[in-house]
């Protein structure tokens, strides 16, 4: 047996809660809720597209809500304008993201650190200026809807809900099969060390590249189901402070790349705001002291459980 | 100057590197044949780091040249230089902390693996052929090394000696046709560098060109075939151990007549 494995415990409680979020809106209420639990899958999965950046590029970016945004409004104007399924549009906003992303990564490719994260935050910036530009095909500040629906005879909550929950379990899996590919070891390598990558032929140019247009098409995924979940995407979904939410949900996973990781991130990011709602003025406080506990007992819980972690690879 | 060498020749001629106003290495001309252990010793500041790294690709000397195989490598990058089969170790051992020992020794293997992007997130059969292969390889290589038990293990459970063999595992892996070590014997204890040497010495072959950077003197007197001393960025004196242990100028400068 290579590598490490997941114990049995996780791997039991892993597929236990995929069964029970599969079954929850059969035998549970239709309501407001398990909505807004469709919209933390398709959240967690951009939360996971942040995460690989940070693991397998060793970068931090404040601008992936663009690569999200990218997706969402391919999906949303390809239906709009030519009437096109999500079966189409979701492929082709995950093209349009991962080409948004290499257009980034290739001049930036020689920058990194602190440097990097400021032009992924003022790509972010720019993005809501560039939506309101093109009024006459984003609808501007009013933005686009989506009808929610791909398949005739399926109501439109369940797949509102289905299809990000089936979106993110894709990306556990495709994520788990990358971990163990030559590609994934080379750019753990080249994150450790650039000219230890270099030295075994990986170039750090090649290194950069590939994890931002990975990670960019990731983002374009989840951001595809988030229209195709919310039926309506505007600017105001996708500012800098969507981005850096996405960061605080990366943080709350532990930069977690599996199922759980990413689901629990992106639960913080869509619930969490709601149940503090109440707190008027004080709900930042009471944001960054949930993010505290959070964080902190996460650290905690991750040296009992492997459930953040993606190791039962190399079977 | 290469023609009384059979084999590959790693051939330096008149290496000449500045910074800014300091020059440190001051036209060195070498050449390196397949088969034979050489080791580079020089005090400190004698420019050994520097001409390993001009070796290595890290960095480009402002006049000579760095020929290989009848190619010219001076100006290539080290990932390029690993394409025409350099491989190396680092005098800290560089070792990714996420992947375990055997997959460390993988990416050694990466420059001739053919999978593509499709089959690294589907399970290809061919990648998984592949994947399958390369584990065996590397399998045997830590075999050769004798620390195959600790394949599974990831680097931060293991101490500094079975960490610097690892590195070599993943240097040797893929066959190099030159392979260089910066300072092998750094951190180590006595009887790891004892160790050591015995499995620098069982990696000679014919087709090989292994360059030790090494201020441990047992090592590179007991592993090496030729020995080169650099002082203050020239070429002091070249020579078999006992001929370098003999060398009155070597011992003046760089030895303090304890050889």
């Amino acid at each position: 047996m290579l590598g490490a494995k997941t114990p049995p415990a996780a791997v039991t409680f892993k597929y236990g809660l995929m069964i029970v979020l599969a079954v929850l809106p059969i035998i549970g209420p239709q309501n407001y809720w398990v909505f807004t639990l469709g919209l933390s899958f398709s959240f967690a999965i951009i939360i996971i597209s942040v995460s690989f950046l940070v693991r397998y590029g060793g970068e931090v970016s404040i601008g992936h809500g663009v690569f999200a945004a990218i997706g969402a409004y391919t999906v949303a104007m390809l239906e709009k304008y030519f009437s096109l399924s999500l079966f189409i549009s979701l492929p082709l906003g995950v093209i349009a993201g991962a080409l948004a992303a290499l257009i980034v990564a290739v001049p930036s490719r020689r920058i990194s650190g602190i440097y990097l994260t400021v032009v992924t935050m003022v790509v972010a910036l720019s993005l809501p200026e560039l939506l309101l530009y093109f009024t006459s095909f984003t609808g501007g500040y009013e933005g686009l809807h989506t009808s929610g629906s791909a398949i005739e005879g399926m109501s439109a909550k369940n797949q509102g809900y289905y299809f990000p929950l089936v979106g993110l379990i894709f990306i556990d899996y495709i994520l788990r099969n990358f971990r163990a590919s030559r590609q994934a070891m080379s750019l753990l390598l080249s994150r450790t060390s650039k000219l230890a990558g270099e030295s075994f032929g990986i170039s750090g140019s090649w290194s950069r590249i590939s994890c931002f247009t990975i990670s960019g098409a990731i983002a374009a995924f989840g951001g595809g189901l988030l229209a195709f979940n919310a039926t309506a995407i505007s600017p105001n979904n996708f500012t800098v402070w969507t981005s850096f939410y996405l960061l605080v949900g990366s943080v709350v996973s532990l930069y977690s790349l599996s199922f759980f990781g990413g689901l629990v991130g992106g639960l913080f990011i869509a619930f969490i705001p709601i149940l503090l709602a109440g707190f008027g003025d004080l709900v930042l406080v009471f944001y960054g002291a949930t993010l505290l506990i959070v964080v902190v007992g996460g650290n905690v819980l991750q040296k009992y459980t492997k459930l953040f972690e993606q190791k039962d690879y190399l079977k | 100057m290469t023609n009384h060498i059979h084999g590959s020749v790693l051939s330096v001629t008149g290496l000449k590197l500045s910074f800014g106003g300091n020059t440190v290495l001051h036209g060195i001309s070498l050449d390196f044949g397949a088969g034979k252990i050489i080791g580079l010793i020089g005090p400190n500041g004698a420019g050994k780091t520097s001409f390993f790294n001009c070796l290595t690709g890290l960095y480009h000397p402002q006049e000579g040249s760095i020929c290989f195989e009848g190619q010219d490598l001076t100006h290539t990058q080290p990932y390029q230089r690993a394409v025409q089969g350099f491989s190396r170790s680092f005098q800290h051992v560089v070792l990714c902390n996420e992947l375990t020992i055997i997959e460390n020794v993988v990416v050694g293997l990466n420059l001739y693996a053919k999978s593509g992007w499709l089959s690294a997130f589907l399970p290809l059969s061919d990648a998984r052929k592949e994947r399958s292969n390369n584990l065996d390889l590397a399998m045997e290589t830590l075999e050769r090394l004798g620390i195959s038990s600790e394949a599974n293990k990831f680097p931060n459970e293991l101490p500094p000696g079975l960490l610097r063999l690892a590195e070599i595992a993943r240097a040797i892996v893929g066959s190099p046709k030159v392979m260089l070590l910066d300072e092998p014997a750094a951190g180590l204890n006595s009887v790891e560098t004892r160790d050591l040497s015995q499995t620098i010495l069982s990696l000679r072959s014919k087709e090989l060109i292994i360059i030790v950077v090494e201020h441990d003197m047992d090592l590179v007197m007991n592993v090496c075939d030729e020995i080169h001393v650099l002082n203050v960025g020239s070429i002091l004196a070249s020579g078999t151990p006992s001929e370098i242990q003999n060398n009155t100028e070597v011992i003046e400068v760089y030895l303090g007549g304890e050889l």
